[in-house]
């Protein structure tokens, strides 16, 4: 097999360890580490370099403008922009994330200790008020849980996380304004005006957010893999006017936070299962969306029909440290 | 400005150039491009902390390379979705190569540049159609059966033509850097 194979099945995964050998051992020689080299790069750079690109103002230049706005502060405030990509299709079911918690939590300790704040005003995270349907579409104010189909439950069994109520994701839906996009997660989403808290902030201090969320998938018998998730994206402007760009307005985002985790339900499930999403806050943020996901996984053949998968106990929560040392210590 | 804030500048400078090559190994060895993103944003977050701690850091991009690959591993351990997760010798003595690979394209004046240069002049080189169907599957990210459907053609043809364009864009980058290299 020649490199551009291996490399191919390396690329659609579908390379055997002993393909893999033998790709390794080319690689000893220079000709065949260019040839993964220039595919790679190819790979990764091509979105950039296409006309949608420009179009979603995703092009070098734009990314350079965004960097050069930010005002060099605090290395942690410039996270945002390193999401210069466009995650669109992050809503529709994209990896990642428990590594991303663990990595912050990583940081922690030896950034020193953050303070925790209130909750903030997440309206309803335990599903506990308003009515049982959860209206359709994407949010068009703060405050308010809307999504595809999913229900509020009084549920006995499966007991909630906390309450009498439950988020119950019933059926998968396309992404809002992305007409014939496939249905593969069942999304809700909340928008949390994050304006009235930067009195909270310390001057010149740092600010996290973290979002949790209890899921629980109740299938009886082990069934096919699927993904809960939690995301938390940041904005400037006004929350009102993000529906009518979604899910485009992603490009826009200052910052992310994400955290999924697997489940085949069955015996194994384990009950209810805590995620959580941190994302740094700069200083530009008005507003937070807050997504709860559940899907299928990426490239999954299985139907995206939920019914026995559940949603509670969803914070948001704000983190704060004051630049100075001293500060923190006191605390 | 504090040495603080002025390390982190330059670091964000090296990042920022350097990032094309960084974007490819995150890329090419996690094979999913969201996920590439989110670590490609922990490199940095893991960067600025270090620098912040005021940690020297000899060979940035070396360094971003090492943290990216624990990122990954600790990705494909969690996810345990790619049939050679299994083999981790194998696994693990590839992206050792993978690394020198990298390590290598750092000594090469304007690597990453040149290559996005041709790029650039290939993708421009392409009738509008197959940029269409280029930009459906990499800016749009689109699934193939909607592209199929996009364009009115079956889906293991569409498979087969952007299989093919790919194929000639690579051949087209190295064309275009070999009549270079022959020209200086």
């Amino acid at each position: 097999m020649t490199t551009d194979e291996l490399l191919q099945r390396w690329s659609g995964g579908s390379i055997t360890a002993d393909e893999l050998r033998e790709l390794t051992a080319k690689l000893a020689k220079p000709e065949h580490q260019s040839a993964l080299l220039d595919d790679w790069l190819l790979e990764s750079s091509l979105p950039d370099r296409l006309p949608g690109a420009a179009v979603a103002g995703l092009q070098e230049s734009a990314m350079n403008r965004r960097i050069e706005r930010i005002a060099p502060v605090r290395a942690k405030q410039w996270a945002g922009w390193l999401s210069w990509r466009p995650l669109t299709a992050a809503a529709a079911g994209i990896v990642l994330g428990i590594f991303c918690t663990s990595v912050l939590f990583a940081i922690s300790p030896m950034r020193k200790a953050m303070k925790f704040n209130n909750v903030l005003t997440l309206l309803d995270g335990g599903f506990e008020s308003g009515p049982a349907k959860v209206p359709a579409g994407f949010p068009r104010r703060t405050g308010l849980w809307t999504g595809d189909d999913s229900e509020r439950v009084t549920s006995k069994t499966p007991k909630p996380s906390e309450g009498s109520r439950v988020l119950r994701f019933i059926k998968a839906g396309a992404e809002p304004n992305e007409i014939g996009g496939s249905a593969t997660g069942c999304d809700l989403y909340q928008l949390v005006d994050l304006r009235p808290l930067r009195a909270q902030i310390p001057p010149q201090g740092e600010a996290m957010l973290k979002l949790s969320a209890d899921f629980l998938d109740a299938r009886p018998q082990t069934g096919p893999q699927l993904q809960f998730v939690c995301r938390i994206n940041l904005f400037a402007g006004s929350p009102e006017d993000l529906h009518a760009i979604w899910p485009t307005g992603l490009d826009e985002n200052l910052g992310s936070g994400f955290g999924e985790l697997l489940s085949h339900g069955g015996p194994g499930a384990n009950g209810w299962r805590k995620l959580a999403a941190h994302c740094v806050l700069p200083a530009q943020a008005d507003f937070a969306l807050v997504r709860i996901i559940c899907q299928t996984p990426k490239g999954s053949r299985a139907p995206a029909v939920f019914g026995q998968q559940f949603a509670d106990n969803i914070l948001l929560q704000l983190r704060t440290q004051p630049l100075e040392p001293d500060s923190v210590v006191a605390q | 400005m504090s040495t603080e804030s002025h390390a982190i500048q330059q670091a964000a400078a090296e990042f920022i150039r350097d990032r094309h090559l960084l974007g490819a190994f995150v890329t090419g060895l996690l094979r999913d491009v969201h996920a590439a993103e989110d670590v490609l944003q922990e490199v940095w977050v893991l960067l600025a902390a270090e620098l912040e701690k005021g940690t020297g850091i000899e060979n940035q991009a070396a360094w971003c390379r090492g943290v990216a690959r624990n990122l990954i591993r600790r990705h494909w351990e969690k996810r345990q979705t790619a049939k050679v997760v299994a083999d981790s010798e194998a696994l693990e003595a590839f992206t050792d190569r993978v690394e020198q690979c990298f390590a290598w394209a750092d000594t090469q004046e304007h690597f990453a540049t040149a290559r996005l240069a041709a790029l650039d002049e290939c993708v421009a080189s392409l009738p509008d159609r197959s940029r269409r169907l280029l930009s459906l599957k990499y800016t749009q990210r689109a699934a193939m059966d909607r592209i199929a459907e996009e364009t009115g053609q079956s889906f293991e043809a569409v498979k087969k033509v952007l299989i093919r364009l790919r194929a000639a864009l690579l051949e087209c980058v190295r064309r275009k850097l070999s009549q270079e290299e022959w020209n200086t």
